[in-house]
């Protein structure tokens, strides 16, 4: 399987193998600051365009002056162009500016919030990766079996049912109903519960599928048949030959689903009410709170692009075929 | 196969990782309430927390009075029955046209066991007539202040600009600081650390939950009979809901549509008037000729309307339907004004009379979503309309752009949906200046009736300038500068263990709510 490969890398010379990686990172680099800025122009002209905040913060009652009292507090009585480059020339600063409403930084408003979110996050995906990977080996490793055939069928329409949904489901049958669970909140473990499973209904059905189908060709493989042949048991030619090279490609998508996953944490957490980015982001957005907007979504950006890194970064380091320049 | 022992190391580390979540997270299930809160507790559920947190001059209703007043007090407020009561200021007297004197209620005392005298009045209002103060929403409400002076610890003298007969329903909504606390810390540094006089001080504003804990204070004069309130926020309405259900709020603010399922389930439901009259404003004022500027259309339009009907389908009865600008509590109203007519006929033969027999075309802007019903009232309308021959589009708007629209008189539209809101001092001229010639930008300009209301804003005398707005309300019925669909009204819904519910002013009375032992 991996004899080629492994022969290959074995020619790499440590220099090679140094510049390579300082070639990824620079190159990564790049990337990161080309996305922050076309992100943050984006942004900036697209919340302009939205609509005028001095007009929510004044209120109905407003007079003109006042109106214009806080545009120029806020310094939106400037020139659009000044108003980017003066931004701009903040953010170099890692000043992301005042939050319109609340009048904390806005930075320090998205780190408050950000380690709620990182929890959903990731027990989202460990939540995932505990019932995907079992599930798509399963039913990957003979998927012409009726059960599995009924089970790959059962994914399949999950994969169409909104998180939302479930999210309202669960507290419909386990909060409303039972009693069981707390619909609200994160202060407790018990609190994790419900928000965690509906946010890996983002992911859950999709790496079933994508492990299944890569189980499932694995065990179509050269090196799966002579394993078979040698008398490998069943259970050892899954975990042992076809889940692991199955693995490789859930990696990459796992890195790509991050995105999404923060993605679905704004509908879950408003459900839940999660005290999350998501949340601070919806608030936010009704306000045309603009500089906390802009900053969750420049430390979100980063953030995916960081977690896509790691992920190319896992595969290079599992999978000796791949070097670092290839990424 | 070294790579296969790296993903099995990462694969038990995963599963080790999700196993040890969620065996913790079981091991906390059982039942929702927080451990960390004594049982004589009320949870209150709200859509979001002040934005501007313990500073109460960013803001002038709900949801931000809402925990202010449990955390301060103003010198007046608006009772349960719409009228004014006496708060810090016990008494209260015109003794020359700008010259009002406020006597203070003796012995109150800030939550930190400072006293509540005419000097921290007096601060607190200084600081409203700074440049500082004349930007937030309370400073530009008390800007027809021109200065406050002290009498006595317990009386003060406030003079205005020009005779403002309502300035006692005005100052109920404005909180009184600690004046030391305030100047020290600032308004950011307060807003943090507010102290003021009500009947709970705030333990924290749970920033990161999102839960604002207050305990009751022992300084205050508004006893209040339960040690903590909980202010969770959950800004949708259905999470409000199920959270009610599932016991992990007491309290919480409710749509019509829900009541029977919340009394099936055991809960109870309590409704107060809004003091705002739901309806379509038509603009007549915007530089165009459209068939609004005839006031026989306007009237048409009115009468196709059958709000007791809406009243009775969408809001259980509980909305009164509207018949002028002041709802039944607001001073003004005149209960003598006969119910507005459905008569689609009457309207019909108005509109031709009018030169409109094939109807016209209607854009009526909308901030939908504000309230639960808000957008199938509307709609309920819109179909009435239609009936008699008025094509109607209903757009709904960003609340931002809706405000820029009303504020510059930048209208896109023949009519937007805007309320007669009395809140937050009740008085109906207030929202008649929105519909009057004394908006910068107005919608609608009628010079008799602004006249009028001026007249009526100098009348001291509370009985003959009520009667003066009754008149006055009469003619807006006839003028109709509106349709009038519905009063509107708070609705709450509860756990039947918290008792002596009341709502003043849109807000609960919380010195009035105790905790029983039912359910």
């Amino acid at each position: 399987m991996t004899t080629g490969a492994v022969a290959g890398s074995a020619m790499t010379t440590p220099r090679r193998q140094r510049h390579g990686a300082r070639r990824f990172w620079v190159r990564r680099l790049i990337e990161l600051a080309v996305l922050l800025l076309g992100l943050t122009t984006l942004l900036f002209f697209l919340l302009r365009l939205a609509g005028d905040p001095a007009y929510v913060l004044a209120g109905q009652e407003a007079t003109a002056e006042q109106v214009d009292a806080i545009r120029v507090e806020y310094g939106l009585d400037r020139p659009l162009l000044l108003q980017y480059g003066a931004y701009l020339g903040s953010l170099l600063r890692l000043d992301f500016g005042r939050s319109l409403t609340t009048g904390e930084p806005a930075l320090a408003a998205v780190l408050t919030v950000l380690p709620a979110t990182l929890l959903l996050a990731v027990l989202a995906m460990a939540f995932t990766l505990i019932v995907a990977v079992p599930l798509g080996a399963w039913i990957g490793f003979a998927p012409d079996r009726r059960m599995r055939r009924w089970a790959a069928r059962g994914v399949f329409f999950l994969q169409g049912v909104p998180a939302f949904v479930v999210g309202l489901l669960l507290v419909q049958l386990f909060s409303v109903q039972l009693a069981w669970l707390p619909s609200v909140g994160h202060g407790s473990p018990a609190n994790w519960i419900l928000p965690v499973v509906s946010l890996a209904f983002f992911l859950v059905p999709k790496l079933t599928r994508v492990v299944a189908a890569n189980v499932s060709e694995a065990m179509r493989e050269d090196y799966v048949r002579v394993a078979r042949a040698s008398g490998a048991a069943p259970r050892e030619l899954l975990y042992g030959y076809a889940l692991p090279n199955a693995l490789l490609a859930a990696t990459a998508l796992i890195g790509t689903q991050f995105a999404f996953l923060l993605s679905g944490t704004v509908i879950i957490e408003y459900i839940f009410a999660w005290p999350g980015v998501g949340w601070l982001l919806v608030e936010a957005t009704q306000t045309l709170d603009f500089p906390v907007i802009q900053a969750v979504a420049l430390i979100v950006g980063t953030l995916v692009y960081l977690v896509n890194t790691a992920a190319d970064l896992v595969i290079v380091r599992l999978d000796p075929r791949i070097s670092g320049a290839d990424l | 196969m070294t790579g296969l022992r790296r993903l099995s190391h990462a694969r038990s580390g995963c599963v080790l990782l999700a196993v040890a979540a969620f065996a913790a997270g079981l091991g906390g299930c059982g039942r929702a309430t927080p451990s960390d809160l004594p049982a004589d507790t009320l949870r209150i559920g709200v859509t979001i927390l002040p934005p501007s947190w313990g500073n109460p001059y960013m803001g002038n209703g709900t949801p931000g009075t809402i925990v202010w007043y449990a955390l301060f007090d103003a010198l007046t407020r608006i009772g349960a029955n719409g009228a004014l009561e006496p708060a810090l200021a016990v008494d209260w007297q015109s003794v020359e046209p700008l010259v009002w004197r406020f006597d203070l209620r003796p012995g109150v005392r800030f939550s930190n066991g400072r006293p509540v005298d005419a000097h921290a009045v007096a601060a607190t209002l200084e600081w409203l007539r700074s440049a500082a103060g004349r930007r937030t929403v309370i400073g530009n409400e008390m800007r027809g202040i021109r200065s406050v002076r002290v009498l006595a610890h317990d009386s003060l003298i406030i003079e205005t600009h020009e005779p403002d007969a309502i300035l006692p329903k005005r100052l109920a909504s404005v909180m009184i600081v600690e004046p030391d606390a305030w100047r020290v810390l600032g308004p950011d540094g307060f807003a943090r650390a507010p102290i003021g006089s009500g009947p709970y001080v705030l333990e924290t504003w749970g920033e990161r939950d999102k839960r604002s804990v207050l305990r009751a204070s022992s300084e205050s004069w508004r006893a209040p009979r339960i040690r903590t309130l909980v202010f969770q926020a959950l800004p949708d309405y259905a999470v409000r809901l199920q959270a009610l259900l599932s016991g992990e709020v007491d309290l919480t603010d409710t749509a019509v549509d829900d009541l029977p399922l919340l009394e099936h389930r055991g809960l109870v439901s309590a409704s107060a008037p809004a003091m705002q009259v739901m309806s379509i404003a038509l603009i007549t004022e915007d530089g165009r000729q459209t068939p609004l500027d005839d006031v026989r259309v306007r009237r048409a339009l009115n009468l196709a309307v059958d709000r007791e009907l809406i009243a009775a389908s969408l809001l259980r009865g509980l909305a009164r339907p509207a018949s002028q600008p002041a709802t039944v509590v607001t001073p003004g109203h005149d209960p003598l004004l006969p119910p507005i007519a459905y008569d689609p006929d009457t309207a019909r033969h108005l509109l031709a009379t009018a030169g409109h027999a094939d109807g016209f075309a209607l854009a009526v802007d909308i901030a939908a979503g504000i309230t639960a019903t808000d957008t199938s009232i509307y709609q309920a309308v819109a179909q009435y309309l239609g009936d008699v021959g008025v094509d109607v589009t209903l757009r709904s708007r960003t609340f931002s752009t809706f405000i820029r629209n009303y504020l510059t008189g930048n209208w896109q539209s023949d009519a937007i949906g805007l309320s007669w809101n009395a809140a937050p001092y009740n008085d109906v001229a207030r929202p008649m200046e929105y519909y009057s010639c004394r908006k910068r930008k107005p919608m609608f300009c009628d010079r008799e009736l602004a006249t009028r209301l001026e007249v009526a804003n100098a009348e001291f005398d509370p009985r003959r300038r009520t009667r003066l707005l009754e008149a006055l309300a009469r003619e807006y019925r006839a003028a109709a500068p509106a349709i009038f669909i519905l009063e509107t009204v708070d609705v709450y819904a509860m756990h039947p263990r918290v008792q002596g519910f009341s709502l003043a002013n849109r807000v609960p009375v919380y010195e009035a709510l105790h905790l029983g032992s039912a359910g």
